[in-house]
């Protein structure tokens, strides 16, 4: 695929983003698409909202309503985040965090709509593919490369 | 407890980093968890107080990732 993106963690601790034009574009295109799915609770949107409780009932209602809302409200954040400074060269961490969150929804819809499963083998050249298969495997890469300029980041005297 | 699933959309690269990043573990400890999750479909994360189960689910639903939480059995 032509013009992967690279993004690189800088001395002042920001990143910088090397990502085409058309890259930025599809992924703000893909965050108000993405908005428009959990806004009307599309199924595929709740692959964003999994049960904390396996055998649901009231502790599951309780939880539902204890942090359901911010929850969501925390997805929309990244999404917008992500939509309004995907067309920047340079991104704060707080921006690339926000923009990492972004990309795993993305991912996570996209991955519940084509029915992604573990062994699935992919032939990005077969031109009888979805084309939204090429599109995950784009963000897998992007989000790929965001965890390692940010792993760089984490604090070193991590508990064992 | 806190239990993170396996799922097929989620990166290996991207669960460790959200373990380390969370919870503040080691890339060694963080590596261990994703691997257990991946292999065995499932791992305890966490465990503590109902209230901080319920927070570090919250946290992990935040980041995407598929946790659940269960009272530990009696011994």
């Amino acid at each position: 695929m032509e013009g992967l993106p690279r993004i690189e963690r800088q001395r002042d601790g920001t990143y910088r983003v090397i990502l085409e034009d058309h890259g930025r574009e599809l992924l703000a295109a893909l965050c108000i698409q993405a908005k428009q799915l959990i806004a009307r609770n599309d199924p595929a949107s709740r692959r964003l909202f999994p049960p904390a409780h396996m055998e649901g009932g009231k502790a599951e209602e309780e939880y539902r309503q204890l942090v359901g809302d911010e929850i969501r409200n925390g997805h929309i954040e990244a999404l917008n985040i992500l939509e309004t400074t995907a067309s920047k060269d340079c991104v704060s961490a707080e921006e690339l965090e926000q923009w990492l969150d972004a990309v795993e929804i993305l991912r996570l819809l996209l991955g519940t709509q084509l029915q992604i499963t573990e062994d699935m083998d992919v032939d990005l050249d077969d031109e009888s593919l979805d084309p939204r298969m090429a599109l995950y495997h784009y963000l897998t890469w992007l989000q790929d490369h965001m965890v390692n300029a940010m792993s760089d980041s984490l604090p070193r005297s991590a508990t064992p | 407890m806190v239990i993170v699933w396996n799922d097929p959309v989620n990166l290996m690269s991207y669960v460790t980093f959200v373990f380390q990043k969370l919870f503040g573990y080691s890339q060694e400890k963080a590596t261990k968890l994703m691997l257990d999750v991946h292999n065995k479909g499932k791992a305890v994360v966490s465990s503590g107080p109902k209230e901080r189960a319920e927070f570090d689910v919250f946290r992990l639903h935040g980041h995407g990732l598929w946790a659940t939480m269960e009272q530990i059995p009696a011994a």
